[in-house]
């Protein structure tokens, strides 16, 4: 007995699901007077679009996105020595595990970003979630219920 | 808390080596603080004697023996020489700062899904009002991360001994079965899985997951509907215009007074009565054949829908569908019900409604005592107990009115489409626009037909294809298997069966029979 797809997505609780089921990674992380250079190395080594930017404490201080090397650097007088705290998004928004996935896609498309990192109540960046996260959650649920459909 | 300094407090007299710092009437006393991390200097000298002033080089070279340089606040050390060589004191100023030690972090358990957090004394079941404020879990799912303790890192004291930090603790985490720890050292924590769905119930530092959601407040405005990835008890009642949706079971102890139950993979259980909007009202036309004015398709518009069993207690106004065996307790008025199973009403009534039922229906008495047409039972193949099916004769049934009607405003042009060239221009117009329209409704009637054609061709029957009364069934009642149909003509008194024979066309009276699910491929219904 069928009874019509059940589609996950459909489901209006779907985008009220935490942020933390999509068990984001742990974020690459620099220290805010890390170079820039060291900051571009992480970002091309590890094939990554952002990497997190702490205090000494390990506290969030700004993040360093790919959107930042193409609009903040100046690569024909490019000093790579300069601490990353001068080209660092400082202070982003922030969420923290809990969060819906609807607020987070809020965030992204008010502040058109792509990258949210995401902290404990220490402020601690535990996890960083980027919109191609989410689209790949939204695709494999629905690719899950389509399969499951009969 | 980090090591304490075995320095803090120590008080040091700078001498040097020699006698140069007495002799000259200097005073050059260090204190440590008492966190062993700042040194003070308090320096004096006897303006009255004539002798060199104390120079930076000397201050300096006498808190090297003591202090590592790099901890110096050297320009500290200039202003103190100035000021004892200017006015033979220089109060007590900090030279020099270590390095403190950092403690480690505790551990911690970071959550990644929103818990129902649990209050002593609470037992099993949920607060209602918080019950859409803890996200559903699948088996699989991680639902939390488990961080080791830090070891901290060591801190040098203003006079260069090593400060041991203090190392974290491990973070405070039970649970049961429901989760497992799995490892991944390459992550930098371990992660706490679940082994079945549910919701994370949080007590304390205990975590588990449940399967069953139990709740006890009626589901009514102030709770809304509910849609639960497990199993669903509710102690209350369900009221109209509300649903509970569960991949599992739903047990409902009360009643549900118009409210919907779906259960994708369970059964559904209703102790209560079931009330709903009359879905399933019946009337008759003119051909005296009962039709369905609400007959409504498709599993969204039946008002309590399982894959598997649905028992219930007292049913009104309802209709029902279920893959397995519905079970009806007491009574059935104006319900319609749709089973790949057996209706099995042993020892309730069916008074009025419907039923479309595979592998035979079952009641203690079936009918009205007024002996109206009011019970119409379909004893069908899996197909047409579906909702495809319905949907498709539904659609076939809207078609064949819309044909029709066009052809009641077409009159005679509707068989000689060519005598509108009589017409006026305006009026042809509008005749040929109808029969076109007539056309692509009858040609659109067809291909559902077909569809439906090819559907009934995989269609399964039971070997028995029987109606069992235990104690009546009343004139009136209809039962139907394809296109053959037989009226009850006169109120007859149980135990008996009236069976469908397939090699016959035709029904037969005779003992009840058990009903049991085969599905044997028997010969197909006739059409």
């Amino acid at each position: 007995m069928t009874h019509g797809p059940h589609f996950g997505l459909l489901d209006n609780r779907f985008l009220a699901r935490s942020v933390g089921l999509l068990d984001p990674g742990a974020p690459l992380t620099i220290r805010e007077d890390d170079s820039l250079g060291r900051a571009l190395t992480v970002l091309r080594d590890n094939k990554v679009g952002c990497v997190v930017v702490t205090a000494a404490n390990g506290e969030l201080k700004g993040i360093f996105t790919e959107r930042d090397v193409l609009l903040k650097l100046d690569f024909k007088q490019l000093d790579e020595t300069r601490p990353i705290r001068e080209f660092m998004t400082a202070h982003p928004r922030t969420v923290e595990m809990t969060a819906p996935i609807a607020f987070v896609l809020q965030l992204m498309s008010e502040g058109g970003f792509r990258h949210v990192p995401i902290i404990d109540e220490e402020r601690l960046p535990v996890g960083i979630v980027s919109v191609k996260d989410i689209i790949d959650y939204i695709v494999s649920s629905v690719t899950k219920d389509l399969h499951s459909f009969e | 808390m980090s090591e304490r300094s075995s320095n803090a407090g120590m008080v040091l007299e700078l001498q040097g080596d020699g006698p140069a710092v007495a002799e000259r009437g200097l005073t050059i006393e260090g204190e440590v603080s008492d966190d062993g991390l700042k040194l003070f200097l308090t320096c004096h000298r006897d303006l009255t004697r004539d002798t060199p002033p104390l120079s930076y080089d000397e201050l300096k070279g006498l808190l090297v023996e003591h202090v590592p340089a790099e901890f110096i606040h050297d320009s500290v050390l200039q202003e103190i020489v100035d000021l004892v060589n200017r006015d033979g004191v220089a109060p007590k100023r900090r030279v020099a700062k270590g390095t403190p030690a950092v403690p480690g972090r505790d551990g911690k358990l970071l959550l990644l899904v929103k818990p129902y957090r649990r209050r002593s004394g609470e037992r099993e079941q949920v607060d209602a009002r918080y019950v859409r404020y803890f996200d559903n879990i699948e088996t699989g799912s991680p639902v939390a991360r488990l961080y080791a303790p830090t070891n901290g890192q060591p801190g040098i004291d203003v006079l260069g001994e090593e400060m041991k930090a203090a190392s974290g603790k491990p973070a405070e985490v039970k649970f049961d079965d429901s989760l497992q720890l799995v490892t991944a050292a390459s992550r930098g924590y371990d992660t706490l899985v679940a082994t079945v769905s549910g919701y994370l119930d949080t007590e304390g530092p205990s975590l588990r997951v449940h399967n069953e959601l139990v709740l006890t407040e009626d589901i009514d405005f102030r709770i809304g509907d509910i849609d639960f990835i497990g199993a669903v008890r509710l102690r209350g009642s369900l009221m109209k215009g509300f649903r509970i949706k569960a991949r599992g079971n739903i047990v409902i102890e009360g009643n549900v007074v118009g409210g919907k139950l779906v259960s994708t993979e369970g059964s559904i259980e209703v102790k209560g009565t079931v009330t709903g909007d009359g879905g399933a009202a019946a009337r008759i036309d003119e051909s005296s054949t009962l039709r369905f004015s609400q007959l409504r398709a498709g599993a969204e518009e039946d008002q309590i829908a399982a894959a598997r069993s649905v028992a219930l207690h007292v049913v009104e106004g309802v209709t029902v569908s279920a893959g397995e065996t519905i079970r009806v307790q007491r009574e059935a008025h104006h319900a319609r019900f749709r089973t790949r199973g057996v209706l099995d009403m042993t020892g309730a009534k069916f008074i009025s409604g419907a039923a479309y039922a595979v592998c035979g229906i079952q009641a203690d008495a079936i009918g009205s005592p007024a002996e109206e047409e009011t019970v119409a039972l379909h004893l069908c193949s899996d197909v047409e107990s579906s909702a495809e099916y319905l949907d498709l004769t539904e659609a076939i049934n809207r078609h064949l009115h819309a044909e029709a009607t066009i052809r009641v405003v077409l009159g005679p042009f509707a068989d000689d489409p060519a005598a509108v060239r009589r017409l006026e221009p305006e009026y042809r117009r509008k005749m040929v626009d109808l029969h076109a329209k007539l056309t692509k409704v009858s040609d659109s009637r067809q291909r559902l037909e077909e569809e439906r054609t090819t559907l009934l061709a995989t269609a399964k029957y039971n070997s028995v294809m029987c109606v069992n009364f235990n104690k009546k069934i009343f004139r009136g009642v209809r039962i139907i298997a394809g296109e053959q149909h037989y009226l009850v003509e006169d109120t007859a008194t149980g135990p008996g069966c009236i069976e469908f024979v397939p090699a016959e066309q035709g029904f037969v009276t005779g003992p009840t029979k058990a009903l049991v699910c085969d599905l044997a491929g028997t010969p197909k219904v006739e059409r």
